[in-house]
């Protein structure tokens, strides 16, 4: 196959027929919605730590940083660190997702506020689960295919196929249980080509020798400078809680700790891996000077994994880029078809049906949006392109979130104007020119101020359904006597 | 006022009288407490003892921050 060895091939294939075969065994627990979807939050730390780190990291992820710090230099890495500074609140945000014992996102808008905002947000996540999927299958395809010379469309086509055969067989127990191996090949993705790199590269003084001294600056002067950084970063905290997948990655664990732990240090084993993303893309300056513009820069990565790594290892690669579009874009079917089954088909088209039909529904769905990813994927501009844009327009759902927890006084008119006036207000600023940084410090002023003062001019929420929210989110896991004392019917955990 | 206006600062007061007014569990009282749901009432609740779990958690992520932050600055004034 087009530039690979055979050993390379047998290290591919190996571990393709390994996880696929884990997937289908896996299958054989998943009874019920709740197990395909949730995993019966039954997960540990470790199982916890794993997933957070698996959903959470992607190869495009990769690709992106080292076409940015190839560029620009070690600041390309604010691409994935503009979530560094929320990662301590995910310490403090998990145990509120696990308290609230909903299954999706969209559950939250439904009960905190109102049917039509969980209706509004099902369809804004089902656009980023494909959106996402589409940025990673095309980053990974595009990588594998300049390492192999394999047709990009071939690969991509493979990949799906793979994934989906994977997570509509096994929902989210398969894509958790094969999280250690997948955490592992992420981290050995991160590292593996920074001592050939530097090898070649002359070690850290000949990259320090042959390089602008501002390549080494963690701001860089064009493209991330302090300002747009510093509300990229305000940016995803505020979106951070909205991303749909997330309801399963922080709730999904059997204790609160165990959520909190899960989410927090798996994400920051990924700011580490990060770090060697940045420094893998410097090098690359130095070994690919002047070889690619700001349009093909994500292409260095595959370029250095062809040029650096011995036989062997190359399949390795290859299958660690695999692994984590398998894992992501598993976990990211799983949740949206939770969507889509419980938030939109259950409550809309047939809500009487039993367990088994919703299951199959699932599955059905997980594939049928996975078309909709491959067409996404064919008309992405670039992959940190794609990332802008989503950091972007989760912090505008992310408002209400954030408001409605915080604030028993938000309601459902304060959460609508708030999503439409800070996209409003994002889209006109991008419009007349601002740069960046303006552009979300507007929309996210716009979006507080209106979630605010909308409430306070119009009617609160019923006080049964803030009753019910804020009774969920002060009654901690294991004690759910207190729920059944005040007739909260609560699934049992 | 109007009685539309009357009618929601009324109701504005129950709403906003109503997670203060569930009682506290004994996992909450022992450090379970969430800092973020209570944020806007911290002023009266805060407590150590109550939001143990999130306090120390916090800080520790944080320590953690500083330490990457430190070791991505670090990697880049090797060989310099």
């Amino acid at each position: 196959m087009g530039g690979l060895s055979k050993l390379d091939l047998a290290v591919v294939f190996a571990y393709l027929a390994g996880i696929t075969g884990f997937g289908l065994y896996v299958s054989r627990r998943v009874k019920d919605t709740e197990g395909f979807f949730m995993g019966n939050r039954r997960f540990g730390k470790s199982l916890m730590v794993a997933q957070a780190l698996t959903t959470g990291t992607r190869a495009d992820f990769a690709i992106g940083v080292v076409g940015a710090s190839y560029e620009i230099g070690m600041a390309g890495i604010w691409y994935q660190w503009m979530y560094i500074f929320s990662t301590p609140f995910f310490w403090l945000l998990s145990p509120i997702f696990r308290r609230m014992r909903y299954t999706t996102t969209a559950d939250f808008f439904e009960e905190r506020f109102s049917k039509s905002l969980g209706v509004g947000y099902s369809f804004f996540a089902l656009y980023l689960f494909m959106l996402w999927q589409g940025t990673i299958i095309k980053g990974a395809a595009l990588t594998i295919a300049g390492i192999t010379g394999v047709s990009e469309t071939l690969i991509i086509w493979g990949v799906t196929a793979l994934f989906v055969l994977f997570g509509v067989a096994g929902g989210l127990v398969a894509t958790v249980n094969t999280d250690f191996i997948q955490g592992i090949f992420i981290i050995i993705l991160s590292f593996m080509l920074i001592p050939f790199g530097l090898n070649a590269a002359g070690g850290f003084s000949g990259l320090h020798t042959k390089l602008d001294p501002q390549m080494f600056s963690l701001l860089a002067e064009k493209e991330l400078s302090l300002f747009p950084v510093t509300m990229l970063v305000i940016s995803g905290l505020v979106g951070i809680v909205a991303q749909p997948h997330h309801m399963a990655v922080a709730g999904s664990g059997k204790t609160e700790m165990n959520c909190r732990v899960g989410w927090c240090y798996g994400n920051f084993i990924k700011r580490l891996c990060t770090i060697g993303w940045a420094l893998t893309g410097v090098i690359a300056a130095v070994l690919f000077a002047g070889a690619y513009d700001h349009k093909s820069r994500e292409l260095v990565f595959g370029a250095m994994i062809k040029q650096l790594l011995p036989s062997g290892l190359i399949g390795l690669m290859i299958a660690a880029i695999i692994g984590t579009v398998i894992a992501s874009c598993a976990a990211y079917m799983v949740s949206g078809s939770a969507l889509f089954t419980r938030n939109l088909y259950k409550k809309f088209l047939k809500p009487e049906a039993d367990d088994a039909h919703y299951l199959l529904v699932g599955r059905i769905v997980s594939a049928a949006l996975t078309v909709g990813s491959l067409l996404f994927a064919l008309y992405m501009p670039s992959v940190v392109g794609a990332t802008v844009h989503f950091v972007t327009i989760v912090a505008f759902v992310g408002i209400p979130m954030w408001v409605g927890i915080v604030w028993s006084r938000a309601n459902s008119k304060g959460a609508w104007m708030s999503v439409i006036g800070s996209s409003t207000t994002f889209f006109v600023a991008r419009e007349i020119g601002w740069g960046q940084g303006w552009q979300l410090l507007s929309a996210l002023l716009v979006g507080f101020t209106l979630a605010i003062v909308v409430s306070l001019a119009t009617r609160p929420e019923p006080a049964d359904r803030l009753r019910r929210f804020f009774t969920l989110l002060h009654t901690p896991v294991g004690e759910e006597k207190n729920l059944e004392r005040v007739e909260l019917k609560v699934a049992a955990d | 006022m109007n009685v539309e206006e009357n009618k929601i600062t009324s109701e504005t007061q129950q709403t906003l009288d109503i997670a203060p007014s569930i009682p506290r569990s004994k996992l909450e009282e022992e450090g379970h407490s969430l800092l973020i749901v209570d944020l806007l009432r911290l002023a009266r609740t805060f407590s150590y003892r109550r939001y143990r779990l999130d306090v120390i958690g916090f800080l520790l992520a944080w320590l953690w921050v500083v330490l990457l932050l430190a070791l991505g600055y670090w990697i880049t004034r090797i060989g310099a």
